[in-house]
Parts: structure tokens; C-alpha cells; sequence
């Protein structure tokens, strides 16, 4: 497994800061945009009406006053808002009472019948499965995932989006906001029941899914594969900001070699030369106290200059070797020196002493010990093992990364539909959510860094079949997209601070992988759709409080 | 406690606009009244005259245009009166997939009662409304009296004190109207404060102590019941044995003949009378005040404004 991008430790406080300040953002730009409009429509309408009935003249005077009145009745709202959500425990039983609502009609209306849908699949899967060992976990985890996916998330859709519209067509909701239920509590009720139901279907699927992979892999697999193990990767030394250099014929540098390679994520260091590169590791030396021997896992990618022997078992010269020095670095005396033929791209695990790691603080240096080739590193490429995790128990914890999505939709769709109706909540959700999770794109857009200028240019192209980076010719429509570009990326940038990057909360890698999810990247996956869950369901009170219940 | 007023309508309007803001309907214009407590009060108008515009404005389920709705001293839009109304919608829109005994215990949960409370409670209700055959059976499979019956229950699971019923005997057979005028006097005499509105005469005529008669948006007559079925003008004297000689001298035989006198007052219209009056004078003359034929009324004088906006209490 690659892990491209750098997540630091929850204990660090940047990050939850971050998060934090993201949901406060969030919330104030929803918040302000929801009420800025209608307080414009409320004085635009009244602005009309005094005209029509008495003229322009009196429509001018009025003006002041209604602004003046739409404000303050708009901050005491504004205030009584503030008091509700801070009640909101109080209404714990009211809420329950909801959510029970809305499990006993997924229940009777039978919902859930959409599990027998679900098995379907598995039924057919078991033709197209791959025999190769490698990729056989990779595959049916991805394959689990994606039907359930595919089966779910229509279901919350559907179940989370037509909910409140049709309290409000069958008038049903009228009977219930004149009891002393609170809109917020309505709301919070309908999401904590639906993810009830959805949270029993999460469970059913997932143990299906479980069942159905441990039937499916080999013998091998089982033994070699069905595991989570936790790795320990390089971390700066005390005084240093680097885990992880290159040295150059002695001197240190950030990259190594360029090869020519497009993806630039390992840099390479050439063979049979002084070049190397070097790891640090500091780490609790708890971790190994009972350990005799320690597994290492190392991951390099092989660049070739010359075709050499290739490969073979039985012929220990063939291949690309490298070496691996661990030094502790309390005391250089103490320290070993393995080679080993690199996997390309692959894993190799790599026995050593546990001896060698008792300080907790090491040092690794790599080299490559074949003339005239190149090995690739980069610095989650070699990892301690400090820990193996059952392979279900790290399978449930990436059904986590699920749950959180659905969580996510049913949020998105229930504060939606109290003023959309049904159908346009579904078709709103579903953008949001393909926001979410091209989310990295948007980001592209709403900085102007894509290539092929700004979504008009980019549809000019399109449809000109234009080359991506030829200037637009002058005339029309090169003016249109010069004119509004600029607006619309700035559009497009503010919808992507206000959409969470949902493509970060997906862990199917480290189970496909074979690594435990780390309990802080579960924790920060949980504060950013939660943190994200909060404002919008509050946003969603404010607009279900501001609307009329019977039409 | 006479006096004590729990429901006010001050200058209620409203007007219904479309998805654009453009005016559809003027479905109330400044509509203005009290409801006492302990009284019966009715609200009387043809088909889309505002009745329901008004109750839904009093529950806080629409928001008015202009003017102020007031339940229990509180604004119609403070969840907190909810505490202590009870609603019959229109139509009884209920969980069709909850039994009657669910659907109460829903709506008792909703107010945080106690779980033996609820169940106690809401045997009685079932009782009460004549539902124990089909206490379980799921509400979908009701028919319209039944899921009216179950409408009014649940409207009063909370003992309320304030009462909204909106056409409360449509869909009921004879029966049913009859048990539902009788339980609605039975709140009265609980008490309770009942805000009821139909276009049945008969039910109007006989439960409520006042009533308000909407047409077209505009309160067009206010005031109690008997009241206004008061002729003003007419005298109505009922004798018995009188003499045919003295017919001509009626006055003055009355007092000499030594005849009985039966009764002597104004005679009563029905309310019907005075319905379809009202109706063709307001269509005739629209955006007036009812204006009736009689003298020295004192709720008939401001019939020149161009709204009906102070209620004069008889
Ligand atoms: N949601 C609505 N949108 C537009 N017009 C409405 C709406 N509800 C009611 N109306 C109109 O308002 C007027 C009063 O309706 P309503 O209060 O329901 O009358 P009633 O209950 O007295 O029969 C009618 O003309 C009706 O058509
Ligand atoms: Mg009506």
C-alpha cells in the first residue's frame, strides 16, 4: 500500500483546530446565505406590495422600515434558534420518539427487504474472481464495497430524502410541529432513526460481505494476507525535520535521483554507488520489549538501464539487490546489516533482531547494490511491524468509512428536503456527494489551476474539440468565457469550501492491504464528517423553522 | 374564569403567494378576535372562506402576512403553547402504518408523558372515541369516521386546554356527529377552551357560545350565537285563549284581558337564515360588513369600514 499523503497524529492539535474551524465556516457561510435571501425576498415582496397598492412613493418610504423590522425579526429568531440547539438534550425523548417513528416505518414499509437485493451479486461473483494470490483480497474487498455501496446508497436516498416531503404532502407533519416537539428535535429524530435502520443494514451486508471473501480466497491468502498489521513508519529524529533524506555522494538532499518517471512519489538512488537513503525511526521502546524477532516490510520500485539476468528463485545473482543497515542510534555498535533482492513494487518482509530496535530510535540506510540499476524509495516505503490485528476486526473498522458516508447523505438529504421537495433532494444530494468525493477536482477549479481555463473555456473546448492549451481565438465566445470565468471559479471555490473532502475518508486501501486503519485516521474521518453533520443539520433547522408547515 | 382571553387574532392577514412570491390568493384580510376561556367558539364560513387559513395562522403552521396570532398569551409560532392545544386537522393525516394504540402512544411520547401515563391514557381516548373494536388494527385500513375518531384522540392526549377542531363531524356518520357535539360539550364543561370551525350550520348552532362568520377572507359577523339570531326589530308575543274582539288591541288587551302571556321577545332566525343572508349580501356588496336589517344593534354600526378590524364583544 502507497500512502501518498502525510496525516498527522491526532494528537497534534493543527488538525483538530482545522476541522473545527471548518464546521464553524461551513455553518456561518450557510447560516448567512440562508438568511440573506430571505430577508431579500421578505422586503422585495413587501417593496412590491406597497407599490402595486400605493405607489412608488410610499413602496420608497416603506423601504427603511421593512429592512429595519425583516432584521430584527430576524436576529430575535436568530436568538430563540441559539436556545433551541442548545436544548436539544432536553428533548431527548421527543427525539427518540422520531427516531423510533422512522424505524418502525422502514420496518412497515419494508425497507429492508432491499438486503435480499443485496445478495444477488455474490451469487454471480464467484465467476469472475481472479486466481492471482496478489490480487485476490484487493479485488473482493473492492467488489464487496462497491455493491454495497451501490445498494445503500440509493436506499438512504431515497429513505432520507423523501422522508420529510412526504410528512409535508400527506400533512402528517402538521399534527406533529403542533405538539411540543421542536423542529431541530424532528430533524435530529428523523436522522438518528433512519441511521438506525441504515447502521442494522451496514451490519448485515458487512458480515455478508465477510463471509463471503474469507469463502473466496485461497488457502494462502488466508495464511499470508488475512491480517491488519500495524506499522511503525519514519518519523523526524528529535532535532531534525526530516524522516526520510536522500545523500548524493555524501550529501544529504531531499530527492534522490530523477529517473524520468512521471509519478514523482519515490525518487530513485542508483546502484553500486555511495548513493543511499536514509530513514529515521523513533518510536515508544515498549513496542519490541518481548519481541525476538521483528518483521520489517519494504517496498521498492526497480528502474532498469540495462536488461541484466532477470529474476530467477534459483539463481541468487539474478535480480536487483539492496541492503539495509538498522542502526541504533544510541549506540552505533549495535546495528545489522541485511540484503535482500528487491520485489518490484512489491512487499518483502524482512526478518530482524529485535535487539537492534531496543532503543527506539534508529536509523536505516538503504543502498542498491546492483550496478547500472535504480531502486525507487520513498519514506512510507519501509515500515516496522509492530502489531498484527485480526483481519475482521480491521474489516469492521473500514465499514466505518462507510457508515460515515451514509451518515453524510442521510444529513445532506434530510436538511434538504425540509425545503426541497423529494425529487430535487435526491438529484441535490447526489451532487453533493460527487462533490465530496471528486472534491480534490474542485479544489483544481476553484483555484484556477485546471487546465483549459475556467468552466465556460472549458466548455468552449469541448465542444470545439479544442486543444487543452491553445489560446482561445478572439470573437464571442472567448469574451463570454474571459467575462464570467473568473466569477464562476470563485463560485466554484467557495462550493468547495462549504463540501467536505470525502475522498479521504475511504479505508478500503489499508484493508485491501492488509494494514490496520489507524485508530486516529478512524477518530479524524469521525470529527470530519461529524464536524461537517453538525452545521448542516443545523442549517436544516433554520430553513425547516423559517418555512411553513401546511402549504 | 370569564374574561380571561386565551386565543386573539389581531389583524390577521394572509395572503397565499406562489413559488415567485406573486400574490394567489387573499385568503384573510385582517381578521380580528378573541376567544375566551372556557368557551365554545366557532368559526362559520362557506367553502374557502379562511376558516382553516385561521386555525392553521392560530397553530403557527402558516405565518401571517400581517397581524398577530396569539395562543395562551403566546406568539402562534412559540412551540411552547404546544404543550397545551390540542389539533384535529382537516383531514385526519396520521401514520398510516401505526395502529390506533401506536399512533397515541406516538403522540403521548411526543409530549413526554410517562409510559404508564400514555397507556392509561390512551385506552381512555380509544374508549372515549368508540375505536376498542379496532384498537389494533393499523390506521391505513381505517375508514374516514374511524380515522377521524382516532384524529380527535389524538388531539387530546395531552388533556389540553385550548382545543383547535377543524370541521370537526365531516366524514362522521349521524352518530358520530351527535357523540362529537356531545364530546365537545363535555370539554366545555371539563373546562377546556374550544376553537372549532365548519360550514355546518347545525353544529355551529348547536355547541358554540360565539361564533365568527368569515366570507371570502372578511369577518362579516361576530358575536354570540344567540345573539345573533336575535330579529332585533320584530316582537314576537305568544297568546293563548286571547279573546278574537280584542286582536285589534293587542297592547292594550294584554295588559286588561287578563289573558296569559306565554313568552314575549325577539324571535329567532335560524342560523341558516342568516348564513345565506350574509352570503348574498357580501357578494353583493363585497368587502362590507354584514349589515342587518334591524335598529339599535350594536354589532352592525361599523359596517362601512373596509375591514372588519374591531370585534365588538356582546
Ligand atoms: N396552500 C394554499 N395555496 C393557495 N391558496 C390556498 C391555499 N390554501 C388555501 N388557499 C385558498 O385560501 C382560501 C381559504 O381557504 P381555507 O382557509 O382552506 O378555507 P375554508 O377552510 O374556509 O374552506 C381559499 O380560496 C383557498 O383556495
Ligand atoms: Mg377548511
Amino acid at each position: 500500500m502507497i500512502i501518498e499523503q502525510e496525516y498527522p497524529d491526532l494528537t497534534q492539535w493543527p488538525i483538530l483546530t482545522a476541522t473545527a474551524f471548518y464546521w464553524v465556516q461551513t455553518l456561518l457561510i450557510l447560516i448567512f446565505l440562508g438568511l440573506g435571501i430571505a430577508i431579500f425576498r421578505e422586503v422585495l415582496l413587501r417593496f412590491l406590495d406597497t407599490w402595486t397598492s400605493g405607489g412608488i412613493g410610499s413602496a420608497l418610504i416603506d423601504l427603511p422600515i421593512s429592512i429595519l423590522s425583516s432584521l430584527l425579526n430576524t436576529l430575535r429568531n436568530l436568538a430563540v434558534s441559539v436556545i433551541e440547539v442548545l436544548a436539544l438534550p432536553l428533548g431527548i425523548r421527543r427525539i427518540w420518539a422520531i427516531a423510533r417513528l422512522s424505524i418502525q416505518e422502514a420496518v412497515r414499509r419494508r425497507v429492508l427487504y432491499v438486503l435480499l437485493l443485496f445478495l444477488v451479486p455474490f451469487l454471480f461473483a464467484g465467476w469472475y474472481l481472479p486466481t492471482a494470490e496478489e490480487a485476490q483480497l484487493r479485488v473482493l474487498v473492492s467488489f464487496t464495497n462497491t455493491v454495497m455501496g451501490w445498494l445503500l446508497l440509493p436506499m438512504v436516498l431515497f429513505v432520507a430524502a423523501m422522508s420529510i416531503p412526504k410528512d409535508l404532502e400527506t400533512k402528517t407533519i402538521q399534527t406533529i410541529v403542533t405538539k411540543p416537539v421542536r423542529r431541530l428535535e424532528f430533524i435530529v429524530g428523523r436522522v438518528i432513526g433512519f441511521m438506525f435502520v441504515f447502521t442494522f443494514v451496514i451490519v448485515i451486508m458487512g458480515g455478508v460481505s465477510l463471509a463471503f471473501i474469507y469463502s473466496q480466497v485461497t488457502e494462502k491468502v488466508l495464511k499470508d494476507q488475512w491480517t491488519a498489521r500495524v506499522p511503525i513508519y519514519s518519523a523526524p529524529p528529535e532535532n531534525g525535520a526530516y524522516s526520510f533524506v536522500f545523500f548524493k555522494q555524501g550529501v544529504p538532499s531531499a530527492v534522490g535521483t530523477n529517473v524520468g518517471r512521471e509519478w514523482t512519489y519515490r525518487s530513485h538512488i542508483e546502484g553500486d554507488t555511495s548513493d543511499e537513503a536514509r530513514w529515521f525511526f523513533h518510536f515508544d521502546p515498549k513496542k519490541f520489549e518481548n519481541a525476538d524477532r521483528v518483521k520489517v516490510g519494504v517496498t521498492f520500485d526497480i528502474f532498469k538501464t540495462t536488461k541484466g539476468k532477470p529474476t530467477l528463485d534459483t539463481d541468487d545473482t539474478s535480480g536487483v539487490w539492496a541492503s539495509l543497515d538498522f542502526i541504533d542510534r544510541n549506540n552505533p555498535e549495535n546495528r545489522i546489516d541485511e540484503a535482500f533482492r528487491v520485489n518490484n513494487n512489491r512487499v518483502t518482509m524482512i526478518d530482524i533482531p529485535a535487539s537492534v530496535l531496543k532503543s527506539g530510535d534508529i536509523l536505516v540506510r538503504a543502498r542498491c547494490l546492483t550496478r547500472n540499476q535504480y531502486l525507487g524509495m520513498a519514506k512510507h516505503d519501509i515500515y516496522l511491524q509492530a502489531n498484527e490485528q485480526p483481519f475482521e476486526w480491521n474489516f469492521a473498522k473500514g465499514m466505518v468509512s462507510l457508515w460515515l458516508k451514509v451518515l453524510f447523505l442521510t444529513s445532506v438529504a434530510v436538511a434538504a428536503s425540509t425545503v426541497l421537495n423529494g425529487f430535487v433532494t435526491v438529484i441535490f444530494t447526489v451532487g453533493v456527494y460527487c462533490m465530496g468525493i471528486f472534491h480534490n477536482f474542485l479544489v483544481q477549479v476553484g483555484s484556477g489551476q485546471t487546465l483549459g481555463g475556467g468552466p465556460i473555456e472549458s466548455a468552449i473546448r469541448l465542444v470545439s474539440q479544442m486543444n487543452q492549451t491553445v489560446e482561445l481565438d478572439p470573437g464571442f465566445f472567448r469574451t463570454v468565457a474571459k467575462t464570467f470565468d473568473p466569477y464562476l471559479i470563485k463560485i466554484v471555490g467557495a462550493v468547495s469550501a462549504v463540501v467536505p473532502d470525502l475522498s479521504t475518508i475511504d479505508t478500503a486501501e489499508y484493508v485491501a492491504g492488509g494494514f490496520d486503519i489507524p485508530t486516529w485516521l478512524t477518530l479524524r474521518n469521525i470529527i470530519l464528517v461529524v464536524g461537517y453533520v453538525i452545521p448542516v443539520l443545523i442549517a436544516g433547522y433554520l430553513l425547516f423553522r423559517n418555512r411553513e408547515t401546511a402549504a | 374564569m370569564a374574561g380571561d382571553v386565551v386565543v386573539e387574532a389581531r389583524n390577521l392577514t394572509k395572503i397565499y403567494r406562489d413559488f415567485w412570491g406573486r400574490k394567489k390568493v387573499d385568503a384573510l384580510r385582517s381578521l380580528s378576535l378573541t376567544v375566551e376561556r372556557g368557551e365554545i367558539f366557532g368559526l362559520l364560513g362557506p367553502n374557502g372562506s379562511g376558516k382553516t387559513t385561521t386555525i392553521k395562522l392560530l397553530l403557527g403552521l402558516l405565518f401571517p402576512t400581517s397581524g398577530d396570532a396569539l395562543v395562551l398569551g403566546k406568539n402562534a409560532t412559540d412551540v411552547a403553547k404546544n404543550e397545551l392545544i390540542g389539533y384535529l386537522p382537516e383531514e385526519s393525516y396520521l401514520y398510516k402504518f401505526l395502529s390506533a394504540e401506536e399512533t397515541l402512544d406516538f403522540y403521548g411520547r411526543l409530549f413526554n408523558i410517562s409510559r404508564a401515563e400514555r397507556k392509561r391514557r390512551s385506552a381512555e381516548l380509544i374508549e372515549q372515541v368508540g375505536l376498542s373494536h379496532a384498537r389494533k388494527r393499523l390506521v391505513k385500513e381505517y375508514s374516514k369516521g374511524m380515522a377521524r375518531r382516532i384524529g380527535l384522540a389524538q388531539a387530546l392526549i395531552n388533556d389540553p386546554e385550548v382545543v383547535f377542531l377543524d370541521e370537526p363531524t365531516s366524514g362522521l356518520d349521524p352518530i358520530g356527529t351527535r357523540e362529537m357535539k356531545d364530546l365537545i360539550i363535555d370539554l366545555k364543561a371539563k373546562g377546556k377552551t374550544v376553537v372549532m370551525c365548519s360550514h355546518l350550520l347545525a353544529d355551529v348552532q348547536d355547541v358554540c357560545d360565539r361564533v365568527a362568520i368569515l366570507h371570502q377572507g372578511e369577518l362579516k359577523e361576530y358575536g354570540r350565537v344567540s345573539d345573533l339570531l336575535k330579529i332585533q326589530d320584530l316582537t314576537e308575543v305568544r297568546i293563548r285563549g286571547l279573546s278574537e274582539s280584542a286582536k285589534a288591541e293587542i297592547e292594550r288587551i294584554i295588559a286588561t284581558d287578563g289573558a296569559t302571556l306565554e313568552s314575549m321577545g325577539h324571535p329567532t332566525t335560524t342560523l341558516e337564515d342568516l348564513f345565506l343572508r350574509i352570503v348574498r349580501e357580501s357578494e353583493a356588496h363585497p368587502g362590507r360588513r354584514y349589515l342587518p336589517e334591524r335598529k339599535g344593534g350594536s354589532s352592525g354600526t361599523d359596517g362601512d369600514r373596509k375591514t372588519a378590524a374591531s370585534p365588538s364583544s356582546n
